[in-house]
């Protein structure tokens, strides 16, 4: 199999967690801070030593090294102060490495090793850049090629010629080690290992990155119990505000991100004054231009006056939520002109749009252009639930909150959030769960994923005492086949099952 | 009774972004912000694009079918961009 090992590094919660997933072997860990897009996280040194070891499925003669750098701070000298070193078992071939000069340097063995080949400048200082590294291991043929920032034609190609075995008499890795070397705080993120050997990816992939889908509903196959609850809320909240309503306008709060994901059952409007008319109220993605509302994603049942105290706008059909996305609150009325105080902030960045009478409904779009933005508009909680709110936390919370059963065949299943980029090319998806048993007794289970029609499981494994992660890699579709769609994703399910 | 316990799920997607703006020969620098929650992207020479350092934010994927130019254009030339020119 091609693909090796992939580590995204956004949803750990703990650095131990790193030496409990995809690799092999963690020596001292470094630390997690601000990822490559502004959200998630990526792996930063903090000093000598930090290593991350993966064994490979086979011998690999060509290696294909993808990821993301930052390096912060003026770049001098030529210290060695990460590299990617390629292994026949513990013996190094050839590593390439991360110099503080901002060159990427080819280098026999280790990361001292006699130098290669050079990539000058291929990073500047305070940068992100992804790089494709395709090395070739060979004692007469090796090479090693860039691709940058996504680049379809070669950035960076060595002579052809190259010795790079320098450690055995073997033309191939079976083991990659990634090691820092200095406390440069410099950034490692979306990194992707695989194989020139069938199946894809085995080539070029171009500028990857990986995108966290969190649980965001239950689904029917729902066996498992939740500790301590399932409820959970999000939305604005503080010292009391208040605002004008008029007819024909709809009222936005600022944008509001759960911690977790579940569905919406209703919203909640802590009025400090009774109020005449009806009143809907609706959630929106902030999906528009530049995070503004975009997408109407629910409306709730009408209310009838509001009296002075809290009033619930309850949705029939739930709202999955997640927090990887933001949300707006809205609210429209048919009274003429009313002052409505809320008890909670109502924020700052709030927007109004009108022309939207109240007999029309909620926009399914909201407009791109609000008509005012400023520090009036809704202040209210959304109530949300479901056990999939014990799986969703962003960053894992261990015995914070979870599912569990001790049943045979128990399984859960949740709907997943939707693909939130728009996708050229889906590398693959890899499925994972942060499980133990409570206790003990021997417990089993696995990870379940269906798409389409078809399920398919991960290893049984015997679970430990500590969380671990269980994973599986997909390539393609296992409903299909073939190469993963948008569609195909969207319709994703994951879940866990005791299989002992 | 011992408990199988289920923390976290998750699936990690391995993508490569789609709309993805490519600047010409002759651009000197541009300026872009996108939706969604996202700030800005700024482009340099030739066609090397970078990323905003102080932002963080990705240098070059644009999620929208219409990206705005955002803050100061200090050189030549301005780019609209557009789902049919990238």
């Amino acid at each position: 199999m091609s693909w090796i090992v992939g580590d995204g590094f956004d949803y750990y919660g703990l650095l131990a967690d790193l030496a409990r997933s995809v690799w092999d072997s963690v020596t001292t860990a470094g630390t997690f801070t601000t990822g490559r897009f502004g959200t998630g996280q990526s792996w930063s040194s903090t000093g000598t030593g930090l290593q991350l070891i993966k064994n490979f499925p086979a011998n690999e003669s060509t290696v294909f090294l993808v990821f993301a750098w930052y390096r912060p701070g003026a770049l001098s000298g030529t210290t060695a102060e990460a590299a990617f070193i390629l292994r026949d078992a513990g013996t190094a071939q050839c590593s390439v490495v991360m110099e503080s000069s901002g060159n990427i340097v080819l280098k026999s063995g280790i990361q001292t090793g006699t130098v290669l080949a050079t990539y000058t400048a291929a990073f500047p200082q305070d940068v992100w850049c992804h790089f494709q590294v395709k090395v070739v291991i060979s004692n007469t043929a090796g090479s090693m090629t860039v691709r940058k920032n996504g680049q379809t034609s070669d950035t960076y190609a060595s002579a052809t010629n190259l010795n790079t075995r320098g450690g055995t008499a073997n033309n191939y890795a079976n083991c990659m080690l990634v090691g820092t070397f200095t406390a440069s705080a410099d950034r490692l993120d979306d990194v992707l290992v695989y194989s020139a050997t069938a199946p894809a990816p085995n080539d070029w992939v171009g500028d990857t990155r990986a995108i966290l889908l969190p649980p965001n509903a239950d689904t029917a196959q729902k066996q498992m119990v939740f500790t301590p609850t399932d409820t959970q809320t999000f939305g604005t909240g503080g010292a009391a505000g208040a605002m004008t309503l008029v007819t024909g306008t709809v009222w936005f709060t600022s944008t509001n991100a759960p911690t977790r994901g579940g569905s919406i059952s209703k919203i909640t409007y802590p009025s400090l004054s009774a109020v005449t008319g009806h009143f809907k109220m609706a959630v929106y993605l902030n999906d528009g231009t530049g995070g503004l509302p975009g997408t109407l994603l629910g409306v709730s049942a009408e209310v009838t006056n509001i009296p002075a105290s809290n009033t619930d706008f309850t949705f029939a059909t739930p709202i999955p939520v997640s927090p990887v996305r933001g949300y707006y609150f809205a609210i429209m009325t048919d009274a003429a002109s009313i002052s409505l105080r809320s008890t909670v902030s109502i924020g700052i960045n709030c927007y109004s749009a009108t022309g939207f009478p109240y007999a029309g409904g909620f926009p399914s779009t909201a407009p791109a252009t609000p008509t005012n933005q400023g520090t009036t508009g809704v202040g209210a909680t959304a109530t949300f639930s479901g056990n999939c709110s014990t799986v969703s936390e962003l960053l894992a919370n261990g015995d914070t909150d979870y599912v569990s059963s001790a049943n045979v065949n128990d399984m859960d299943l949740y709907d997943l959030e939707s693909v939130w980029v728009n996708p050229l090319t889906i590398i693959g998806v890899v499925s994972k769960l942060y499980v133990k048993k409570s206790d003990a007794g021997a417990r089993s289970g696995q990870l379940v994923l269906k798409s389409g029609a078809t399920t398919v499981t991960g290893t049984d494994t015997v679970l430990a005492s500590t969380y671990t992660y269980l994973s599986r890699v997909d390539t393609t579709d296992p409903n299909t086949g073939v190469a993963w769609t948008v569609s195909g994703l969207n319709a994703l399910q994951l879940g866990q099952k005791v299989t002992a | 009774m011992t408990d199988l316990r289920s923390s976290q799920d998750a699936v990690e997607v391995w993508v490569v972004d789609t709309d993805r703006l490519v600047v010409s020969q002759a651009t000197a620098e541009v300026w872009v912000r996108w939706a969604p929650g996202t700030t800005m992207i700024v482009s340099q020479a030739v066609s090397e694009l970078w990323l905003d350092a102080a932002s963080g934010v990705t240098r070059f994927v644009i999620s929208q079918a219409v990206a705005e130019v955002w803050g100061a254009i200090p050189t030549t030339k301005v780019f609209w961009l557009s789902s049919q020119t990238i």
